[in-house]
């Protein structure tokens, strides 16, 4: 948080170091975060890429209203609505994103079998949009709540109710699986 | 665990999962940059899109930006310690933290003011004027006025590997000797001005905005987190205004507050740094302590490293003095309070059987001298210790000291840790004997000393 505060002040005073430095420490998160969202590898690297050119434009014009993270989550999150809506919306095949293999020196809490895996995909891609995109931002990337609520110009109870609703859905759609 | 959290967690692993194999790709890096760099080149009106101008230009200035934010920062502690110091000449004391922070710049002069309440002051004020001239070549020279009246002028001298400070209105003066490393590091810190920034700037800052001061633009920051001091102080603001077109200091602001003990008010510093003049004509000779040879040397010391070993070795020293007790607290001001009441205590020890014989019993001048001259050491070894613990809070190595909980009797109890990699901590125990332990055997002994 501190490092950001330096970076944004440095490159809103003309700093290209400061927005490289910006870029290489966001850069995979902002990925994984598009691909998440937007099921398609090719088009969250465009995404990426228009958030940074975007970014870059505004320079000593940027206003923080939370961390520059949750910027950066959050416009990513918005090009990938309007990306979407153009689109016919995909099952989350995970075409394109490689599962890879558990490293062995992963901690179990985070390996994940495939099969469990496509499964928790699957179950996501039903979600509606919103639900979805709640889930991500809050879980993926750890917005909290009142900042995802602030990008989107909602409420933070809606935002809580989308996240609920999406858990609850997510939850029945898993323990219908199971018992399959 | 219920149910949604148990959702949760299948989530979170689910993305984690997937994070790990998302990386970005060398052609899509090249892409996003060149693209950025050239809308954000276009957007700051920049005639070039070399680096290397913009990144010499912070390089320079946040140098000296880093010299003058961390020289208030010693100046509050400095200010601190000669307010405390009493009876026993504690000015000398300041010359451990002035001497680490001096770095590589060109030439710099600006003035100060400082007003301290409460501690042994109680209801009064005590103002002093202060003078600083800053110079890659020639060194560092601070200056302290009371009431129009130069009270110490201090000076660290490179080719000497020395820092002085003189005392005109006592005619004395004191010496303390660095090593080369301690000199190198005084002088040549500040390579990467990104990590020397981010050394003054260890807590949250917030953003003040624009103002104008003295008919200049100005942005400002502000910061309330106590780890900027390096735990110093146990309340910390300091503000810092810099000219928005050159990106040079215009003022700096430091207020702290530190309890002074029982039976007295809290402690209250304010400082105001301005008058910066940066790249000017300094004469050497301002540089130069040039003493009168009427004025007595009160002592010359060697500055202790910052190490684990001379922090053990001024824990030592401190429990020597205090019946194997260590200081409640690893802050500069608090620690020379402590040594001063032990010495007190022990003095009145040595001499009880004179008072006994004689109630008007009053030690000479001398020996008051010879209690100074020998606890100044002393004073010296701890400050080591307190440094050595400040470098690690500023450096956000999780940091812990149990000295109100824990003495030289506690063997087996931890006194001191800090982290050295992510599972495992350097602990001294109360024997002073330092290991390296796991967290997991961290948590056990730690619950140990609450209970």
């Amino acid at each position: 948080m501190l490092e950001d505060k330096w970076l944004v002040w440095k490159f809103k005073h003309g700093s290209c170091n400061a927005l490289q430095l910006i870029y290489e420490k966001y850069k995979n998160d902002l990925l994984a975060l598009a691909i998440a969202l937007s099921n398609d590898k090719k088009g969250a690297e465009d995404i990426v890429h228009d958030v940074f050119v975007a970014f870059a434009q505004l320079a000593s014009k940027l206003q923080l209203r939370d961390s520059l993270k949750s910027y950066l989550s959050t416009s990513v999150a918005n090009r990938a609505r309007n990306s979407s809506r153009k689109k016919v919306k995909l099952s989350l095949d995970l075409d394109g994103v490689e599962i890879v293999a558990p490293a062995s020196n992963q901690p179990d809490r985070l390996v994940m079998s495939r099969e469990e895996s496509q499964q928790v995909g699957s179950a996501l891609a039903e979600l509606p949009d919103q639900q979805r995109e709640v889930i991500i931002l809050h879980l993926q990337s750890g917005l909290k709540f009142k900042e995802i609520a602030n990008a989107q110009h909602v409420s933070v109870n809606t935002i809580q109710s989308r996240y609920r609703y999406g858990l609850n859905k997510l939850r029945s759609i898993l323990d219908g699986e199971v018992e399959k | 665990m219920n149910g949604a959290e148990n959702i949760e967690n299948l989530i979170k692993k689910f993305y984690a999962t997937k994070r790990s194999s998302v990386t970005t790709s060398d052609e899509m890096d090249k892409k996003v940059l060149n693209d950025a760099l050239a809308v954000y080149e276009k957007s700051n009106n920049s005639e070039s899109a070399n680096l290397q101008p913009n990144v010499w230009r912070i390089i320079m200035k946040n140098r000296i930006t880093k010299l003058a934010v961390a020289a208030a920062i010693i100046i509050a502690a400095f200010i601190g310690i000669n307010h405390f110091g009493g009876s026993i000449d504690g000015a000398s004391v300041a010359w451990a933290s002035l001497s680490e922070r001096v770095g590589r710049i060109q030439t710099c002069f600006f003035k100060g003011h400082s007003k301290i309440t409460g501690g042994r002051l109680g209801e009064k004020t005590q103002e002093q004027e202060l003078e600083f001239y800053l110079s890659s070549e020639c060194g560092f020279r601070f200056d302290t006025y009371m009431d129009g009246n130069v009270n110490m002028m201090q000076y660290v001298i490179p080719t000497e590997k020395a820092i002085v400070s003189v005392m005109p209105t006592h005619k004395k003066y004191m010496r303390m000797l660095l090593t080369d490393e301690m000199l190198r590091e005084m002088l040549s810190k500040g390579a990467d001005p990104r990590e020397t920034v981010k050394q003054i700037m260890l807590g949250e800052y917030t953003h003040l905005g624009e103002s104008v001061i003295d008919g200049v633009k100005v942005e400002g920051i502000e910061t309330t987190d106590p780890r900027v001091g390096g735990g110093q102080f146990e309340k910390y603001l300091a503000r810092c205004w810099v000219n928005a077109e050159t990106q040079l200091p215009v003022q700096l602001e430091m207020e702290i507050e530190n309890s002074e003990g029982p039976n007295m008010p809290p402690m209250k510093m304010a400082i105001i740094l301005d008058n910066f003049e940066w790249d000017i004509d300094l004469d050497p000779e301002i540089f130069e302590p040039n003493i009168p040879s009427d004025y007595k040397m009160m002592a010359e010391m060697q500055m202790p490293d910052q190490d684990e070993g001379s922090a053990i070795q001024g824990l030592r020293v401190f429990a020597e003095i205090a019946s194997g007790k260590y200081p409640q607290k690893l802050a500069v001001m608090d620690v020379m309070r402590e040594i001063t009441e032990a010495v007190k205590t022990n003095s009145e020890k040595e001499w009880q059987s004179q008072i006994i014989s004689d109630p008007n019993f009053k030690p000479t001048q001398e020996e008051m001298e010879d209690i100074r001259n020998k606890t100044m050491p002393k004073m010296m070894a701890v400050q080591g210790t307190c440094m050595f613990y400040m470098e690690l809070v500023k450096a956000d190595k999780d940091a812990a000291y149990y000295g109100d909980k824990v003495t030289s009797e506690d063997v087996d109890a931890v006194l001191m840790r800090w982290k050295i990699s992510d599972d495992e901590y350097r602990v001294i125990f109360g024997d002073l004997t330092a290991e390296n332990v796991s967290a997991e055997q961290l948590e056990e002994l730690e619950a140990a000393i609450s209970e």
